[in-house]
């Protein structure tokens, strides 16, 4: 088609390797190991419009084949949701009544509120394919009010941080990267530590003191300290505690939220910082 | 025009199914490895069409990965528009009748794509999971199951007769 002789074949996989090459020794200074510049924007704000339609098409005909095979437990289900509904809105009012008296008390006592994070609920979309890094795309993008090192949770604990913000969808990288650190602090010890990405389903928790009193099942959460984290989000329990070697101690640790089976989850506006 | 078709729709095709695999894989949960259905039309486009077609194909494609997955852009471009070229060399050695063959050489490029990448990564310092032999194995079935069907594809794409050879053959 391009090329036919050898030594035009030969120049051919010479550019592209050189392509290669050029983009990815382009992107080693910046911190997430990613720049797409105005161009990749450009067409990924075009790409993702379309990622987004497609996902809905294939949620409602998933949506339309679920209602069809159980269509007999829905009116049970329907009933026992309408109670819930009204649990849970018993329970709001009394937790916003809770939360006025926190407001009150605390002007009371002079402390400095935390910054307002505002949540917005995002369904995933579209999830990397490959196995080496971890990332999903969200159907909220730049014109929700989403911006680059937000927080992203679930109910269970922290998912990650917005990578990239898009006009109508926002990339987010999972703990499970292997780019991603997150601060934390061991909940029982209050030991400051460092739990990184390992693109799988186990975390790794660094930097521990060799001191610590740390133990399975410890529970981590965010320490605000790194300034894109909003402190005391729950990020995982510790899983096994690795050999000693060096100066700090490691350990695994399981991530709270299930990131393998994420759908829906929480973007907190506001909450990460750009540096 | 029929050229311009000819040449582009491989494209038409990539940028369908780079655009698809991510939403699918929200929805697949296999154990620890995805397919990749990129990977699996270029080897398809590789041993149908060659060298060069496999390169250029395998660039774009993996371009489109790297852009529509959060990667460091090059990384998988590079790894599938080499792939495609070492491929698209045996494109006339190689028997593409029956399944068997296409399943093999699409086990066997998974393979190679995970070895290459591990190479690329070291070399150009992009931070890469460790992997695991299981995940690259479920991987290597899925995508050598959907391999017949991606041949299949691009063999009639590369074979359809034109309205010119129609008339060639006349007289």
């Amino acid at each position: 088609m391009i090329a036919t002789t050898p030594r035009r074949r030969a120049g051919l996989l010479a550019a592209l390797v050189f392509a290669a090459i050029l983009l990815l020794t382009g992107q080693l200074r910046t911190p997430d190991h990613r720049a797409i510049g105005w161009v990749g924007e450009g067409i990924l704000s075009l790409l993702t419009p379309a990622q987004v339609a497609l996902e809905g098409a294939l949620e409602a005909a998933e949506r339309w084949w679920v209602a069809l095979s159980e269509i007999g437990q829905l009116r049970s289900e329907n009933a026992r949701l309408r109670a819930e509904v009204e649990r849970l809105r018993r329970r709001v009012a009394r937790l916003e009544e809770a939360q006025s008296e926190v407001v009150r008390l605390r002007r009371l006592l002079q402390v400095r509120p935390l910054p307002p994070e505002v949540p917005r609920a995002a369904r995933v979309v579209a999830r990397d394919p490959g196995s080496w890094f971890a990332t999903v795309l969200l159907d909220r993008g730049a014109r929700d009010g989403v911006r680059r090192h937000d927080a992203v949770v679930t109910a269970d604990g922290l998912v990650g941080r917005v990578l990239e913000v898009y006009p109508t969808a926002a990339r987010v990288l999972l703990l499970s990267d292997p780019r991603s650190a997150v601060g934390v602090l061991v909940q029982r010890t209050r030991d400051a530590a460092v739990v990184e990405g390992r693109a799988g389903p186990v975390l790794r928790l660094r930097y521990l003191p060799r001191d610590s009193g740390i133990r399975p099942g410890d529970l981590l959460v965010t320490s605000g300290l790194g300034g894109v984290f909003p402190r005391g989000i729950r990020v995982g329990t510790v899983r096994a505690i690795l050999p000693k070697a060096g100066l700090f101690l490691e350990a695994e640790v399981t991530p709270a939220a299930d990131l393998d089976r994420i759908e829906e989850v929480l973007i907190l506006l506001g909450s990460g910082r750009e540096w | 025009m029929r050229r311009v078709v000819r040449m582009a729709w491989p494209l038409g095709l990539l940028l369908a199914v780079a655009l698809l695999e991510p939403v699918l894989t929200v929805r697949l949960r296999l154990v620890d490895g995805r397919p990749d259905l990129v990977l699996v039309l270029i080897v398809a486009c590789a041993l149908v069409r060659g060298p060069e077609a496999g390169a250029v194909w395998g660039f774009a494609g993996g371009f489109l990965q790297d852009l529509l997955s959060g990667h460091a852009l090059g990384l998988e471009a590079g790894l599938k528009g080499v792939l495609g070229f070492l491929l698209g060399l045996a494109s006339g050695a190689v028997l593409l009748e029956g399944i068997l063959l296409p399943f093999g050489a699409t086990v066997a490029a998974t393979g190679i794509h995970a070895l290459l990448a591990r190479g690329l990564a070291e070399l150009v310092g992009v931070p890469l999971g460790p992997g695991s032999w299981q995940g690259l194995g479920v991987a290597a079935c899925a995508n050598g199951a959907l391999a017949p069907l991606a041949f299949r594809v691009f063999r009639f794409g590369a074979h359809r007769p034109s309205v010119t050879d129609a008339a060639a053959r006349r007289g």
